[in-house]
């Protein structure tokens, strides 16, 4: 079974505010996409986000595996950049434990390593990003 | 010196809650009952709530009120808040194939987990002070532990962040300095009672 992988650019998160963000993003795990987030969820989105996803867990939605890149001890020149012009580096995986069996972080260098769920992606266990 | 003092004493005196809300947060089985189980009966004489190897033992915030803590002259009046443990997933079929469960059992089991989850996030902005428990010989460095420390310092809650289990033989407490610089950790281990004292103390520091 192939694997579906969306990239939502910064233009398109930035559209969705708080609320509508989260269920933007949740409508499309639970359709069985993988979503790659141009701008990073922040810690209170990610709880945000775990809140509603098990709102919604049940016989067939398990939940999700998500991993966040350059939130984290963010430079000073960072804080400035997001707080002046909104700006924020990074990015958020996120995918249907249903299909991501796992998702890894390394901290140097900065990783996310995927497993897929068998029988998601019989070529290929791990994908490094 | 004489404002320090007098700064000190005010804040001694009305700076300072009553009664300081602890809240025991981290991943499914990093120790979260069992140490706020030690805490309890050392200064009440009662356990919290049961504890289990089966992950979501814990499915509602177990609480403690007006527990009495005594750190060198300081008398700490603190509410334990026992979270259940936060994750991404919630999977009955796990119950069922690793922990022998019926499946109408397993399926309750992850229902009330789910519950329980979100009633822990709804506690985040709720707690004065966060203790962030870590089995010490697992990987710390996983999305839910840094979303649950990044809630405390988005909201400017003060963090202690624990390593438990370091009676476990690959118990690795460098691996989370390493994870997280920018916070002190207090290694414990919950069960045998080694170094509660030092938690004590770093508790008494923010309380």
């Amino acid at each position: 079974m192939a694997l579906e992988i969306e990239f939502l650019s910064s233009n398109m998160i930035k559209e969705k505010k708080g609320h509508e963000k989260i269920s933007f993003i949740l409508y499309k795990i639970k359709e069985g996409k993988i979503l790659i987030l141009e701008e990073p969820l922040t810690s209170l989105e990610e709880a945000k986000l775990i809140e509603e996803t098990m709102i919604s867990v049940d016989e067939k939605f398990k939940g999700v595996e998500v991993a966040t890149l350059g939130e984290e001890n963010r430079s000073f020149a960072s804080k400035i950049a997001t707080a002046l012009l909104g700006i924020r580096k990074g990015i958020t995986v996120i995918g249907p434990a249903t299909v991501i069996k796992k998702i890894r972080k390394e901290k140097a260098p900065q990783k996310i390593l995927m497993s897929a769920v068998e029988g998601h992606d019989d070529k290929k266990d791990e994908q490094e990003k | 010196m004489v404002f320090a003092w007098l700064k000190r004493w005010f804040k001694n005196w009305f700076g300072r809650k009553k009664t300081v809300k602890l809240g025991f947060y981290g991943p499914p089985n990093a120790g979260k009952t069992t140490l706020a189980n030690k805490i309890s009966i050392d200064w009440t004489g009662a356990e919290i709530g049961k504890v289990s190897e089966i992950p979501h033992e814990t499915r509602g915030v177990q609480k403690k009120e007006k527990v009495i803590v005594r750190v060198g002259a300081r008398k700490i009046e603190m509410d334990l808040l026992d979270m259940p443990g936060i994750a991404t997933k919630v999977d009955f079929e796990e119950f069922v194939k690793d922990h022998k469960m019926s499946e109408e059992e397993a399926k309750q089991r992850a229902k009330e987990a789910t519950c329980g989850i979100i009633e822990a996030i709804k506690w985040l902005e709720n707690v004065d002070v966060a203790i962030v428990i870590f089995d010490a010989s697992l990987d710390p460095y996983t999305q839910t532990n840094i979303t649950i420390i990044g809630n405390f310092e988005a909201r400017k809650i003060p963090v202690i962040l624990v390593a438990n289990k370091i009676d476990l033989k690959n118990a690795n407490v460098d691996r989370i300095k390493n994870a997280f610089p920018q916070h002190g950790i207090v290694a414990i281990s919950a069960k045998e009672g080694t170094n509660i004292d030092k938690l004590y103390n770093a508790i008494a520091k923010y309380a």
